[in-house]
């Protein structure tokens, strides 16, 4: 719950516009009409999406702001208009202010052209695009006389005069009244269960006899995640998609490195201190030290059909083979593919996982009970995997407690270099795109499976060493 | 003993590991190719550096969703890969224009026997849908309705069911290239399957707001085609291909259509009536390196945009040289540093003037650019007819001279810090800017840094610094970023300097970053666009070049050829300046190649 109000209250605060990004409409041609038409656009995407909603069930802020700030489309916009408030405190003349401009950008570009007042009108549409996003006084006036100097420039302007007396008076009147005080007013504003988080969280559906159309999302707890502002797929199905290869190759991965990890931590604890000992150290610290995505890249530009050998496929993951191929053939393929990306993804864990081992397993070692199993006789070997082996194990349990987020966030640069059609490479898409809906469904399973890591990891330690227990 | 049991799974690692790669050989086929192979599948495989955005007939703009729906929907008009000339594609001619009242009328005829995969023919009613969908309120496609804003009236002819003619309530140079080349034309009967557009005309959907696009029918219909299905399943066109399946970020596959009605057009010397190999493949490979060593695996047949680096080791490689050609056609592109001229600091012409001389263009194409630039004068490419103008001579890099420049223009280093200063709006302001270019792009930066050291030696002090990219964007939107590193990339048809040069785009967040123009250039601008005649255009286009060169809003740099490899099985390749420089749907086995059966 704390992680979803955390993603959220990111990503409102996050540069950049989601609705800009989706639309980028060239807005070549700048004709009226297609103004008026894009500001539409723009309101109604903005509404289809939810985010004209209040962000959350309450805001705290001061007297002087507004609990409709929400509403303004633009986000330059809003942002000059906070500035406003922060500067006058005093709401209702900032709204009144900001409408007369608004008008008056509707009213100027409906303004029929001739060769009288052209120059007027650039000189004025200037000025005005200004206005809507500075905030000092001293620009505002030097730009509010600019677009009266432009109106007043031309007779067949005339009729834009109310409407600019308008936007002076209002003005003048949002700057003689200061309300400053009422910024040191706190206050707190309830918008009820209709925010932006509620909707995205529990959903606007109702629990029973909802109809189609008649809501817009079931919400994150119903497995509602939206969709995406990139292609407008369902978030679950881009996810699904993805997670499948994520899931595979870390689950290989982590089976591949507790195999050999194990073993070797323990082998080397045995013969601590041996050339062995030390020859199996320095190879894991030289192979933990190389970075996997240089390694990747030598390793696909050696071995895999480049101007060296031939030996793997340079990217993805297979299936570029006929439909009624065999199922041996279809395994094959895909594990030909997988390969060189799942020994990149899993060689820098052998160093780490293997020295954790090697150090539970020397103290434990030295421990007296060790001592005993050897003085009664046992077997060397059943000493070191029976009685040693699960006592050092506490170490490595932690460690896999970290396995379960890793199965979501994948490796975004490993996945870019083999063309993995992975998490980790949605989820940076995701984040360069500003597609919130995908970047909250994967940080909340995040969250929700670094949880359910501890929790097993909890139980594995109480399985391991029966010293621990949960009563 | 005890190592035993690792030993014993080192082992069995090892042998699985062998077990994979000596399967390597055989299950890639390609492995065996010396240069003896000539027997190869009847397929092309082409590399796509991402997925498009999706395959929606209008409402996806990405590059890869333009070069991929080319394969599977036609137009009215196409534009050759090399002639870059218009050519009629599912219109039977060149369509006509009178000019009637200050506008215009457009009259196009189609194909006969043209049929959609169904077996239905394909008639006016669906180039009238088609606009439709384009000029509707409710489709997300608010990019191309502008375009759109002159079309008025879709008119059918009573004595010919194949004629039609577009009603225009003004004049506009692109008339052929917007109402032929800029829309799909697509099956009405697939695409609305409710019928819910059936009663309604071009003309109802004129006024936005009217009943026509606010009635309940039309909600429907926007909401049906929106929807994501038109994206990645139901995709359906005339064209010679047929969409088969989208593995996301893995591949897209389209199959050549078996009895394709355009079939006996063959001879009519539209490249797109040709058709090639039995499977085209645009497979998605994110990362260039590993891209560039599957193509020398013959995992790629076709690689664009080759990075520059790249593009000069390959003919090093023995593998590629066996198998590639490298392909370098014009490409309609240009780079530039941009200057917001509204800034008091660059407000003045001959302070920028001084700015062209401080970019040391040709040193840094032979450094950071590896020479594959050359330098161009103005924003009309020398690749695009004869509209270029070869009268203006470049600003060459020459320091002293921009120092002569910036003292004639009253700066002056009055405190001895090294910068120059001059009053402006009665205050002293020292020369000290950022320039700005998007994250990650290094050759950008590497031009920063050198700009910055040529100018720093006129006393202008530039901070190189970088954003990302949406961010980037949205600062220069606001006019926010008083210099930058930018580069356009253009269509092939004449150039309509509106979305770049004239004041409205300024202040409605369109692309005007620089804050360029008056009411004498907008008039230029709007003559451009409403000339009908080439050969008078061309004196304007002289004479709007001109005025750049001299006010130097940009500083042009460079244009370019494009940087593609190709399979040297392929022939007819229709290499040329229009994106993406190759038409795979048309390649044919070279000599001494042939295809497998499968």
């Amino acid at each position: 719950m704390i992680i979803s109000l955390l993603t959220f209250a990111l990503s409102v605060n996050a540069p950049g516009d989601p609705v800009e990004t989706m639309l980028s409409s060239q807005n070549s041609q700048g004709q009226s009409a297609s103004l008026l038409a894009n500001d539409k656009a723009f309101v109604e995407k903005r509404r289809e999406l939810g985010l004209d909603l209040p962000i959350f069930y309450f805001s705290m802020a001061s007297k002087a702001t507004s609990d409709t700030l929400h509403r303004v489309p633009k986000r330059s916009h809003r942002q000059n208009l906070e500035r406003f408030i922060e500067r006058y405190g005093n709401w209702p003349e900032v709204q009144d202010y900001y409408q007369s401009l608004s008008a008056f950008r509707f009213a100027i570009s409906d303004a029929k052209k001739d060769s009288t007042n052209r120059t007027h009108l650039i000189n004025g549409k200037d000025a005005l695009n200004l206005l809507f996003i500075s905030d000092e006084p001293e620009k505002q006036t030097i730009e509010l006389d600019n677009l009266e100097e432009s109106i007043n420039g031309a007779a067949s302007l005339a009729h834009l005069k109310p409407g600019f007396q308008k936007i002076r008076d209002s003005y003048n009147k949002m700057t003689s009244n200061p309300t400053t005080w009422k910024k040191y007013v706190p206050v707190i504003n309830f918008y009820g269960t209709d925010n932006q988080y509620h909707r995205w969280f529990f959903g606007d559906k109702a629990l029973f006899g909802a109809k189609e159309g008649e809501y817009t999302s079931a919400g994150f707890i119903r497995g509602d995640f939206g969709i995406s502002y990139q292609d407008e797929r369902p978030v679950g199905s881009i996810i699904w998609d993805a997670v499948r290869w994520t899931m595979l190759l870390s689950l290989m991965s982590v089976v591949i490195t507790y195999l050999v990890a194990i073993p070797l931590g323990v082998d080397s604890a045995i013969s601590k201190g041996s050339k062995k000992d030390q020859i199996i150290t320095t190879i894991l610290f030289i192979l933990y030290s190389l970075p996997s995505f240089w390694i990747a890249t030598m390793a696909i530009v050696y071995f895999c059909g480049g101007d060296f050998w031939d030996f793997f496929p340079p990217y993805g993951v297979g299936g570029d083979v006929p439909a009624d191929a065999s199922l041996w053939v279809k395994l094959k393929d895909r594990a030909h593919h997988l390969i060189l990306p799942l020994f990149c993804w899993t060689y820098g864990t052998f160093a780490y996982l293997s020295r954790q081992m090697r150090g539970g397993m020397v103290s434990v070692l030295n421990q007296d009970y060790i001592r005993t199993a050897r003085s009664k006789g046992l077997n060397e070997r059943t000493v070191i995997w029976k009685h040693a082996l699960r006592n050092s194990l506490l170490p490595v349990i932690t460690l896999f407690a970290s396995v379960f987020p890793l199965m979501l966030s994948g490796a975004i640069v490993l996945e870019i270099i083999f063309s993995i059609p992975g998490m980790g490479k949605t989820m940076f898409n995701a984040i360069v795109a500003r597609d919130y809906p995908i970047v909250f469904t994967v940080m909340m399973f995040s969250a929700i499976l670094t949880l359910v890591g501890y929790l097993v990891s909890d139980i594995l330690y109480a399985v391991v060493d029966p010293r621990i227990s949960y009563k | 003993m005890i190592q035993l049991m690792p030993k014993k799974a080192m082992t069995y690692l090892f042998v699985c590991l062998l077990l994979f790669t000596s399967c390597a050989g055989d299950s890639g086929g390609n492995s065996d190719g010396k240069s003896s192979k000539t027997e190869y599948p009847d397929r092309v495989v082409v590399h796509n550096l991402s997925d498009p955005e999706g395959l929606h007939p209008t409402n996806v703009s990405d590059a890869s969703a333009t070069e991929m729906r080319k394969y599977l929907m036609q137009k009215l008009l196409s534009i050759d890969n090399t002639t870059l000339k218009l050519e009629p594609w599912m219109a039977a001619k060149l369509p006509t224009v009178e000019e009637k009242d200050g506008g215009m009328v457009i009259t196009y005829e189609l194909r006969e026997g043209m049929t959609w995969d169904d077996g239905k023919p394909i008639t006016p009613r669906d180039v009238e849908f088609s606009f439709m969908t384009i000029k509707n309120p409710k489709v997300d496609a608010p990019w191309l309705r502008p375009y759109y804003g002159f079309i008025k009236d879709f008119v059918y002819d009573k004595d010919n069911p194949l004629k039609f003619q577009l009603i225009c309530d003004e004049k506009y140079m692109l008339w052929d290239h917007v109402t032929g080349n800029d829309g799909f034309v697509f099956p009405e009967h697939i695409y609305d399957p409710n019928g819910y557009m059936k009663d309604f005309s071009l003309k109802d959907l004129v006024d936005e707001t009217g009943p026509a696009a606010t009635s309940e029918k039309n909600i429907k219909f926007a909401q049906d085609y929106n929807d994501v299905k038109y994206h990645r399943t139901i995709i359906n066109g005339s064209g010679p291909y047929k969409f088969v399946e989208w593995q996301t970020n893995q591949r897209v596959i389209f199959e050549k259509k078996e009895n394709w009605w355009g079939d006996k057009f063959k001879d009519t010397g539209n490249m797109y009536f040709t058709t090639g190999p039995k499977t085209v493949i645009y497979e998605t490979v994110n990362d260039l390196t590993t891209a560039i060593t599957a193509l020398k695996a013959e995992d790629l047949d076709v690689m664009a945009s080759i990075r520059p680096n790249d593009w000069v080791k390959l003919p090093d490689s023995d593998k590629f040289n066996e198998n590639y050609v490298r392909s370098d056609p014009p490409f309609l592109i240009y780079s530039y540093i941009g200057m917001h001229i509204k800034n008091p600091l660059l407000r003045s012409k001959k302070t920028r003037q001084a700015m062209a001389h401080l970019v040391d263009a040709d040193v840094l194409n032979e450094t950071v650019l590896y020479g594959l630039q050359y330098r161009i004068v103005g924003p009309i490419s020398k690749a695009y007819g004869d509209d270029y103008n070869n009268d203006l001579t470049l600003y060459p890099f020459d320091t002293e001279k921009a120092k002569q420049l910036l003292a004639a223009d009253g700066w002056e280093d009055t405190d001895g810090d090294g910068i120059l200063e001059k009053m402006i709006d009665g205050r002293r302001r020292p020369f000290k800017i950022t320039f700005f270019y998007n994250q990650g792009n290094d050759i950008r930066k590497s031009v920063g840094l050198s700009f910055k050291e040529s100018a720093r030696l006129a006393g202008i002090d530039i901070t190189v610094s970088s954003l990302e990219w949406s961010v980037f964007l949205e600062r220069l939107k606001l006019h926010q970023i008083d210099l930058w590193y930018g580069a356009w990339v253009f269509d092939p048809r004449p150039s309509d300097p509106k979305q770049i040069w004239h004041t409205d785009s300024y202040t409605s967040g369109g692309s005007n970053y620089t804050g360029f123009g008056n009411a004498e250039t907008n008039a230029l601008i709007e003559s451009i666009r409403r000339e009908l005649d080439p050969a008078k255009r061309k004196a304007l286009y002289m004479k709007w070049q001109e005025i750049l060169h001299e006010e130097v809003p940009y500083i042009f740099l460079y244009s370019a050829n494009r940087r593609n490899a190709i399979h040297k099985r392929f022939t007819n390749i229709s290499e040329g300046a229009r994106d993406p420089g190759f038409y795979a749907g048309g390649f044919q086995m070279a000599k001494g190649f042939s295809a497998t059966a499968n």
